[in-house]
C-alpha cells in the first residue's frame, strides 16, 4: 500500500544516506592514511639506506670507535628486520616495535655523529659533510612525514569515532582506530652534533 | 617577502623582478622569505609551515624552493620541493649555504648573501628542464559547472514525489558526506594561511607545489 511503500522508500533512503555519508569519507580518509604512511616508510627506508655509506666513511678515519660503529650496524640490522608496511597500522604491537627500533637507530646514529666530531680530519672532508647534510635532511623528512601521518590519522580516527560515521565504520567497514606516533623521549630532536 | 627588512627597497624590487622572470622562463618558483622572529620554532618547522601554507611551485611538478632567513636567530634554511630534490639534494643545498651565503652573512653582507644564494640556487635547478607553467584553467571549470548544475536540477525535479521524499531525508546525509580532501598542514599550532598571508611579494602566489622536508639549514 502507499504508506508501506513510502515508509520503505524512506527507510532505504535513510540507510543509503547514512552509509553514503560515512562510507566514502572513511574510505578516502583511509587512503590518505595509507598514503601518508607510505611516505613515512619511504623516509625510514631512506635513512637506513644512508647508513652503510656513513659507517664506511667513518670507519676509514675513526677505526678506534668500533663500539659506536657496531651499535649503529646492529641497530640498523634490527630495524630492517621489523616490518614497516601498511599492515603495521592494524597491529598496535607491530607499530610499537617499529617505533622502538627506529628510535634506537636514531640514538645510535646520533652517538656516531657526536663521536665523529672528535676526528676533525674526517669531519672536514667534503664527503663526510655531504653525508651529514643528507642525514639531517632525512631526519627532517622523517619528521615532516610523521607529522603529516599524524594529521591524516587524526582525520581518519575522528571519522571512525564520531557519530554517525562510527556506525558505518563499525558495522559496514570493520574499520578501527589507527595508531599514531607517541613522542618517545628525546625523539623530537634530530641527532644534534655538540662539541 | 622581506619582513625583516634585510633588503633595500631597490634590491627587493630587482630581486622580485628577476625571480618572477626566472619563473616565467623555467617554471620553477623560488621565494625568499626573511623574518624578524622564528616565533619559538626551529627553523625547519617554520620553513615547512611556510611551504605548506604558500605551496610554492607548480602543483604536479612541486618545483618550488624557499630561502628563509631569520637574522635575529642567525638561522637560515633552503627548503626544496619534492620535484627539485633530485637536482638540488640536501648536500648541494648545504654547500650553497656554507660556501655562498654564510660567509657573506658573517661579514654582515646580508643582501649580497641572499642574492648570491639565490643565484646559486637558480644555476643548480636550471639544469632541470620542466614545462613552463600553463595558463590557469579557470574558465573551463566554470563551464563544466554551468552544464552540470541545471542538469542535476532538472533530474531532481523531473522525478516523482518519491525523490522529493528521499531528498528530504537524504540532504542531511549528503551534506555530511561532502569530501574532506586531506587538509593537513594548515592551522596546526596556531598558524594558518592567515598568519603568513600570500602576496606582499609582488603579486606572487603559490601554484600548489608540495614539499617533503628536503633541503638544508645553516647558521652564522
Amino acid at each position: 500500500m502507499k504508506n508501506g511503500k513510502q515508509s520503505r522508500a524512506c527507510a532505504l533512503a535513510l540507510l543509503l544516506a547514512l552509509s553514503a555519508c560515512g562510507y566514502n569519507s572513511i574510505q578516502s580518509a583511509d587512503e590518505s592514511v595509507k598514503a601518508a604512511w607510505a611516505e613515512v616508510q619511504n623516509q625510514y627506508q631512506r635513512r637506513m639506506d644512508l647508513i652503510p655509506n656513513l659507517v664506511n666513511t667513518v670507519k676509514g678515519a675513526a677505526n678506534f670507535e668500533k663500539d659506536t660503529l657496531e651499535a649503529v650496524i646492529q641497530a640498523r640490522a634490527s630495524a630492517t628486520s621489523v616490518k614497516m608496511d601498511a599492515s603495521v597500522l592494524d597491529d598496535p604491537n607491530a607499530f610499537k616495535k617499529l617505533q622502538e627500533t627506529q628510535g634506537q637507530l636514531q640514538s645510535a646514529l646520533g652517538r656516531l655523529l657526536v663521536v665523529s666530531e672528535r676526528y676533525p680530519e674526517l669531519t672536514a672532508t667534503a664527503g663526510y659533510r655531504d653525508l651529514q647534510a643528507q642525514l639531517e635532511g632525512t631526519e627532517n623528512r622523517i619528521a615532516v612525514a610523521r607529522k603529516r601521518y599524524v594529521e591524516s590519522v587524526a582525520d581518519y580516527n575522528r571519522l571512525v569515532r564520531s557519530f554517525p560515521t562510527n556506525l558505518t565504520a563499525r558495522y559496514l567497514l570493520h574499520a578501527e582506530v589507527r595508531p599514531t606516533f607517541e613522542a618517545t623521549a628525546g625523539a623530537e630532536k634530530p641527532p644534534e652534533v655538540k662539541f | 617577502m622581506d619582513r625583516a627588512s634585510l633588503l633595500s627597497p631597490g634590491m627587493r624590487d630587482s630581486l622580485e623582478r628577476s625571480l618572477s622572470d626566472y619563473e616565467s622562463r623555467t617554471g620553477h618558483q623560488i621565494v625568499v622569505h626573511t623574518t624578524p622572529s622564528l616565533e619559538g620554532l626551529a627553523i625547519e618547522d617554520y620553513s615547512i609551515q611556510i611551504a605548506d601554507a604558500w605551496k610554492v611551485g607548480q602543483k604536479d611538478l612541486d618545483n618550488g624552493v624557499i630561502l628563509t632567513v631569520a637574522p635575529n636567530e642567525h638561522k637560515l634554511r633552503i627548503e626544496v620541493g619534492y620535484g627539485l630534490e633530485g637536482v638540488l639534494p640536501d648536500a648541494i643545498a648545504s654547500r650553497i649555504i656554507r660556501d655562498e651565503i654564510t660567509p657573506r652573512f658573517r661579514s654582515g653582507q646580508m643582501e649580497a648573501g641572499i642574492v648570491s644564494g639565490v643565484r646559486a640556487i637558480e644555476k643548480v635547478i636550471a639544469g632541470e628542464q620542466l614545462p613552463v607553467p600553463p595558463r590557469p584553467a579557470e574558465p573551463k571549470l566554470d563551464l563544466l559547472l554551468l552544464i552540470w548544475i541545471p542538469f542535476l536540477v532538472l533530474l531532481v525535479l523531473s522525478r516523482s514525489p518519491l525523490l522529493w521524499w528521499l531528498f528530504g531525508w537524504g540532504s542531511s546525509g549528503w551534506g555530511r558526506g561532502s569530501g574532506r580532501s586531506g587538509s593537513g598542514g594548515f592551522g596546526s599550532g596556531g598558524f594558518g594561511s592567515g598568519g603568513f598571508g600570500s602576496g606582499g611579494f609582488g603579486g606572487f602566489s603559490g601554484r600548489g607545489g608540495g614539499f617533503g622536508g628536503g633541503g638544508a639549514s645553516g647558521s652564522w
